[in-house]
């Protein structure tokens, strides 16, 4: 007998994937999306953590949005909030790294500690509760609400793993997560496989090893860093590797595929394979991820993947680069390879020269709930990013998707 | 019944005490006392020491929590310590609960206290308040005075003693491009008598090339015209007086600022001067060598026309950051004729330009505190006594004389302070003729919730 409760859950999550399949249809054509760049966080000039939103001096390393319109942001060992009128407070932390549950305010983290490259991330729920990979904790640590209070909790490790019943494996090295809506699991990613965890049985089921062959012995499986995660509203999930440079979708039967990115072990760098079909397609050291709530696409940008590219979920397409003019084209030759030498010092480069100011994404952060990007600029010289529009005033950027209803 | 408590807390402190020594010359830490212990599920956590010496008494202030979307209003407290280090009085400045304070900044001129802070009511945005704090620990108002409330965003305040009163300086979002620094004067009564943003002298203006390169939309950011490029960017902002009517000021440029490319921050040095009409001028600004001070703030002081300015150093671009000093002399910077140079000359730099203080395992944190004790300042800085060990539990003391010699070497700077439970914020104080050291430590349970004092040395 399914509770009537469960019934109206179901029928609500439908309609609402109903709604985003008509827009996702409205889309199809991504050759036609225009996106415009937009100030977000982390002011010029310095000022003060909280407030106005983009008054804020503070910065973020990852994000997520809830259906009510509230954005997530962590950063500094801090969990901020960013509500729906553009206001950013601390929800959870001291600002100081360490390791304790309970209230918001005394909470404390070791966000991004450890690990070469910080990866870490967070992902949130529709009803706003967030999942964070606390890599310095080796744990999976949740905020939620709980009346008029923010309490945090270890829900995977950390603590946990020192207890005789606790029998979930040992969470290692890099540490992302994203969560799947359509059950409310979320998806664990680690070098040494996925988990799925329900956090409502705090069940833990092993999904298995990442699908990466080692190249020069297609028979024996490689390894993964998994630096960052996302889900799209259909229960997919999809976590980037940085060396080697890969995409990899955990389907909502738990099942993991290897979608994009050309495995390569050693010798110099593909820069001649531009776009093409995902899985020949070289990604440069990527490190953030986000995937569109459609399911049509993932963004894969970072490391030395200086420009924001889109890779189809279909196996089929092909990819494309968001280029100056917010449109997508498609690279003859890898991004990089057509502006010069990928590694980029403001010290040494040629100050006369203007054009190196033009903008650059050197990593995405996350998105909200309707799938706008945000990311981190950088000056590049050559190909750019979207550039266009009204001048920022931050230094972490919003990249809207236009459409008709919000030109 | 308090003063009772008080004692039971102090001696019960002493017998569980943090190892306490002393090895460098004429530093003196005998003993230690707690000035205030909160309940930190209803307050949370000491963040934020600033202090002030007043005359026979000093003034502490620190907030408790933060501004969070739910927790507990951050506050603003005080207490008023006497010549003997005891705590004469504990103040709370506040007049209504739900209205966040944070970032407290204080000074003393003509027997009183200014205290100034950043506070957000209705969930607006940040204003500058400010009260008057008597000597003896009467505030004169405790739901504050604006200094500053207008529509932009204003934070961060800090403020110096003047002449005629004190000087109060922020950060301002200004015309929704950056901030930018502004200053009012505040008379000795907490009146706001003169306001202004804080522009360049156009004799000394910088060059516009100084400014970085913008970028290729139509219309930047980044100032390219010079009514908007006079305007003094950046944050992290400290002042102190150095003069009649003249102040010398220190804040984190935007100068190179290029999008989210490091090195974009320098350390500037300039003076501050108000017109016949009460504007505020920024003349002979100096700029420190890239990657050399860090965007913290630091410790500003003047002693016998030399300034001290402490802070974190990435010393070079490759290091990690370190306590660090550098030393100016403020005849040379104020008859500067070039003070726009790409590197300090050696007129206007004291010593060599910057002078490493402190180098441990683990990075020092910029939390220092500094005082002028005989023939050279006594630098403190939190750090941590091994790599192994994340949280700080040390606070670290060196010497350092007016022509920038080193008591120790940056290696072996001495250990003023092992406690067994970690370290958060540092601060000193004179009351009367005594230092005194204040820090912040954990409760035993994690939580940053204790204050403790000791004393330095005496004049």
């Amino acid at each position: 007998m399914v509770p009537i409760t469960r019934l109206v859950a179901l029928c609500a999550h439908i309609c609402g994937m109903l709604i985003l399949s008509a827009q996702a249809l409205a889309l199809e054509d991504w050759r036609n999306e225009r996106w415009t760049v937009e100030a977000f966080t982390q002011a010029l000039g310095g000022g003060p953590e909280t407030g106005p939103v983009e008054h804020s001096g503070a910065s973020v390393s990852s994000m997520c949005a809830d259906e009510r319109g509230n954005l997530y942001v962590a950063d500094g060992q801090y969990i901020d909030i960013v509500t729906g009128d553009g206001l950013r407070y601390h929800l959870a932390g001291t600002g100081r790294a360490g390791y304790r549950d309970g209230s918001g305010h005394l909470a404390q983290f070791r966000m991004g500690i450890g690990i070469a490259y910080s990866p870490f991330n967070i992902a949130c729920t529709p009803d706003g509760r967030v999942f964070i990979a606390d890599i310095g904790n080796a744990a999976v640590r949740q905020l939620q609400w709980n009346e008029s209070r923010v309490v945090v909790t270890t829900v995977i490790g950390g603590k946990l793993a020192n207890r005789e019943t606790y029998d979930a494996p040992t969470l290692k090295g890099a540490l992302s997560v994203a969560y799947r809506a359509i059950d409310g699991h979320l998806i664990v990613a680690m070098p040494a496989g996925a988990l799925d965890f329900d956090p409502k049985t705090k069940r833990i089921q092993k999904l298995g090893k990442w699908p990466i062959y080692d190249p020069s012995d297609p028979e024996r499986l490689w390894r993964f860093s998994p630096f960052m995660g996302d889900a799209d509203n259909y229960g997919n999930s999809y976590f980037v590797s940085r060396n080697p440079d890969a995409v990899v979708r955990i389907g909502a039967d738990g099942s993991i595929k290897h979608i994009a990115g050309l495995i390569r072990r050693g010798g110099k760098k593909p820069h001649h394979i531009g776009d093409g079909p995902p899985l020949e397609a070289y990604f440069d050291t990527p490190n953030s991820l986000v995937a569109d709530p459609s399911g049509q696409a993932v963004y894969v940008n970072g490391g030395d993947e200086y420009d924001i590219r889109r890779v189809p979920t279909d196996l089929k397409s092909t990819t494309a680069t968001l280029m100056s003019d917010g449109r997508w084209y498609l690279s003859p030759i890898h991004p990089n390879a057509l502006r010069g030498a990928a590694v980029f010092s403001s010290m040494v480069a040629d100050t006369k020269s203007t054009d190196r100011s033009d903008l650059m994404v050197t990593q995405l952060v996350g998105r909200d709930w309707t799938g706008n990007l945000y990311g981190r600029l950088a000056p590049w010289r050559g190909a750019t990013q979207v550039k266009d529009g009204v001048p920022l005033t931050t230094r972490i950027f919003r990249i809207r998707r236009l459409s008709e209803d919000n030109p | 019944m308090r003063r009772d408590l008080q004692a039971v807390l102090c001696l019960s402190l002493q017998l569980a005490a943090c190892f306490v020594w002393a090895r460098a010359p004429g530093i003196q830490v005998e003993m230690t006392s707690l000035i205030h212990s909160t309940v930190p599920a209803t307050e949370g956590e000491i963040r934020e020491i600033t202090a002030a010496s007043g005359n026979r008494r000093s003034l502490l202030v620190w907030q408790t929590s933060g501004h969070y979307f739910v927790g507990p209003v951050s506050r603003l407290k005080a207490a008023l310590i006497a010549e003997d280090g005891s705590t004469i009085k504990e103040l709370l400045v506040a007049c209504k609960d739900e209205i966040v304070r944070e970032k407290p900044a204080v000074a003393y001129s003509a027997g009183r206290f200014l205290l100034v802070w950043q506070q957000i009511s209705e969930n607006q945005d940040w204003d500058i308040f400010s009260t008057i704090i008597e000597e003896n620990g009467h505030v004169d108002h405790p739901c504050g005075s604006p200094i500053a409330d207008g529509a932009p965003n204003q934070a961060l305040p800090t403020v110096a003693a003047a002449a005629d009163g004190f000087v109060v300086l922020w950060q301002e979002a200004g015309s929704g491009k950056h901030y930018r620094l502004r200053a009012a004067k505040v008379d000795i009564k907490g009146i706001p008598r003169a306001l202004g943003d804080l522009t360049y002298s156009k004799s000394i203006e910088e060059p516009l090339t100084r400014y970085g390169t913008g970028w290729n939309a139509p219309s930047s950011p980044y100032p390219r015209s010079t009514s908007d490029h006079a305007y003094v960017m950046g944050g992290t902002a400290q002042i102190v007086l150095a003069g009649d009517n003249t102040h010398l000021l220190t804040w984190d440029d935007e100068y190179g600022w290029s999008p989210g490319a490091s090195g974009g921050y320098t350390r500037r040095f300039a003076l501050l001067r108000w017109t016949r009409h009460d504007r505020p001028v920024v003349t002979n600004v100096l700029r420190s060598p890239a990657y050399s001070l860090g965007s913290s703030p630091g410790v500003l002081l003047i002693q016998d026309d030399v300034v001290l300015f402490a802070t974190g150093s990435t010393l070079n671009r490759n290091d990690n950051e370190v306590a660090a000093a550098t030393l100016l002399s403020l005849p040379n910077l104020r008859f500067n004729h070039n003070p726009n140079s790409e590197t300090p000359g050696a007129k206007t730099w004291q010593s060599e330009e910057i002078i490493p203080l402190f180098y441990t395992p683990v990075n020092v944190a910029p939390r220092l505190a500094a005082y002028w004790y005989k023939t050279s300042w006594t630098v403190v800085a939190v750090g941590s006594r091994a790599a192994d060990t994340p949280l700080n539990r040390n606070l670290y003391v060196n010497s350092l004389d007016k022509n920038g010699n080193l008591a120790q070497s940056a290696l072996e700077a001495n250990i003023l302070v092992n406690s067994s439970l970690p370290l958060g914020d540092v601060a000193i104080v004179k009351s009367g003729t005594t230092h005194w050291l204040v820090w912040s430590e954990e409760n035993g349970a994690g939580l940053l919730t204790r204050l403790q004092i000791a004393p330095l040395g005496m004049d």
